[in-house]
């Protein structure tokens, strides 16, 4: 065990201090973490109901639940589909977001200001607030975007790829703040000097950007990538809104709904409980990605 | 009625989206009246198992209907559902809507409705097959029971007693809502709305009655075959998937 503090001569002697103030966090963690994790796993082993619920026996099944999921043809589809719109969401994500950022590099400052604050507008809105708002955008018969199209009754929620269309445009405009903030913060660390050579040797733009700018930020690139990979996975406020909206609730299931509808919705907290299992492994799987990177980069 | 429903879209062409009937997508509460005049129903139970009867004769002839007056007689959006049918209403689309008796309130409201509307909104219970008949209009929702681990059953059973009884439910009846007794639905009075609504909640119908009803309305199967069925699907082979995902569901 290391001693960092330098400050306690002594060796070896343990001082329940900082164990102790390290309990309230433990706990915490403990009751809000711990306790739903065993839970969902006693669940997803059990025979649990509606019945259940109101007090009968559980009785251990095993790995029935997850018997049952595997052998469902929509729980591939709708894994599938979740990959799907995490990979599309996570990539423009992060262009749009890279492209903002250097967008705000050049821009003037009152400009930049007026930028900054117009995405921060963005970011801040709760994920509720800002879908209802973009579902009014897109309403069949009063929606501007209609309006604005000129195609008055055209029903955006109704067919599943329009549903992800406007679904993206919510997720990937609620993301973009964060990475172009963060991106923005790395660029400015970027010395001129450098640019200026690398022009002045010749590089044209697009050389100049891949070559310096990218490999710069290719820690903060690969963290926010991860991260961006990890929040549309679980995404639930978006999607379920919408399909209250309009949309045909079968087609347009993704993982974090379609668990809720099974536990919440049909009572199989029992199955529910598995496909949350499913979605926590593919979780910790990215997780572990991001924390390679993340100490990797301690390492540089 | 269909008839009134075009001679309506037909007299204001003019305004857009204008609906001699006011259907949206999602509103399959307003589908079931037509399934269960034509003698066709959402599942049956036959020893001891649900059947899905959405796809049998009787019920596709009645979601047949339903699809024609979606068709040619409504212009609400077909993947919408009835929360916006008063704004339509106040903005002069809609000719008919179905709607349950508090409807009007929420049409004449201060701050999001039409005041000035109420002398003109009137009401009728939706007709059935022959002259003079009235369809089965869906009507429930609300239950009455008493907790099997309360501590005073006895009072709660008397207090229930109590809430059914003649003269309470008659109380509802005085003001214009539907008394949990049929014997006093002649006795609702107050707007065209309410005695509209009695007189339909004397043919009146539920939902399979089975614990795992629930569970097939919060996959919402019924929204999304109404909302196919709105887009011009098949009916038949719509109610055919919605059948098998119901027997699944109440079976399970």
């Amino acid at each position: 065990m290391e001693h960092a503090d330098g400050i306690t001569p002594r060796r070896r002697r343990v001082r329940p201090l900082p164990y102790v103030l390290l309990l309230p966090a433990v706990a915490a963690l403990v009751l809000m973490l711990g306790y739903p994790i065993v839970r969902l796993f006693t669940l997803a082993l059990q025979n649990f109901g509606l019945k259940q619920q109101f007090g009968a026996a559980a009785n251990w099944v095993g790995l029935k639940n997850f018997r049952t999921i595997v052998h469902d043809p929509e729980f591939w589809a709708v894994l599938r589909r979740t990959l799907a719109f995490c990979a599309v969401n996570a990539v423009l994500t992060i262009a749009l977001g890279m492209a903002i950022a250097l967008l705000l590099k050049r821009l003037g400052s009152k400009m930049r200001l007026l930028t900054m604050l117009g995405l921060m507008l963005a970011w801040s809105m709760p994920a509720l607030t800002s879908t209802v708002i973009w579902q009014w955008i897109f309403d069949t018969q009063y929606g501007i975007a209609n309006w604005a199209l000129g195609r008055q009754g055209q029903s955006w929620l109704s067919n599943p790829l329009t549903f992800y269309f406007v679904a993206t445009i919510i997720v990937v405009w609620m993301g973009i703040p964060f990475v172009a903030f963060t991106l923005y913060a790395g660029l400015t660390q970027i010395p001129e000097e450098t640019m200026e050579a690398a022009a002045i040797d010749g590089a044209n733009p697009w050389q100049r950007f891949r070559d310096i700018v990218v490999a710069a930020l290719k820690p903060i690139l690969l963290i926010l990538t991860s991260l961006s990979v990890l929040w549309d996975f679980r995404v639930f406020t978006q999607v379920y809104v919408l399909q209250r909206a309009g949309g045909i609730t079968r087609d347009t299931n993704l993982l974090g709904v379609y668990a809720y509808r099974i536990s919440i919705g049909a009572n199989h907290f029992d199955r529910g409980a598995a496909v949350a299992i499913v979605m926590v492994v593919i979780t910790v799987l990215m997780t572990m990605f991001y924390l390679r990177s993340m100490t990797r980069q301690e390492e540089l | 009625m269909l008839a009134a429903g075009k001679k309506l879209k037909a007299d204001n062409a003019s305004t857009a989206n204008f609906s001699g009937m006011y259907l949206p997508g999602k509103n399959w509460f307003a589908a079931l009246p037509f399934l269960w005049v034509n003698g066709g129903d959402i599942a049956v139970q036959d020893s001891g198992k649900w059947k899905g009867m959405l796809s049998s004769d009787k019920s596709v002839t009645g979601l047949t209907q339903f699809q024609q007056f979606i068709e040619q007689t409504s212009g609400a959006p077909k993947d919408g559902d009835d929360s916006k049918d008063y704004i339509a209403f106040c903005k002069g689309e809609v000719g008919m809507m179905p709607a349950p008796g508090w409807k009007p309130g929420q049409i004449i409201n201060k701050d999001d409705g039409c005041p000035d509307m109420e002398s003109k909104i009137g009401a009728f219970a939706m007709p059935g097959l022959t002259a003079g008949t009235t369809s089965p209009a869906f009507l429930g929702g609300s239950n009455l029971a008493i907790s099997a681990k309360s501590k005073h059953a006895d009072l709660a059973t008397d207090l229930l007693k109590i809430l059914v009884s003649k003269d309470y439910q008659k109380q509802f009846a005085d003001q214009g809502t539907i008394p949990a007794l049929k014997s006093l639905l002649g006795d609702v009075t107050g707007s065209d709305a309410a005695t509209a609504q009695a007189k339909a909640a004397e043919n009146s119908r539920f939902v399979p009655s089975s614990e795992n009803w629930a569970a097939v309305e919060a996959s919402n199967v019924l929204p999304d075959m109404i909302v196919a069925i709105s887009g011009g699907a098949d009916v038949k082979s719509e109610a055919a998937k919605a059948d098998a995902a119901i027997e699944a569901t109440l079976n399970g």
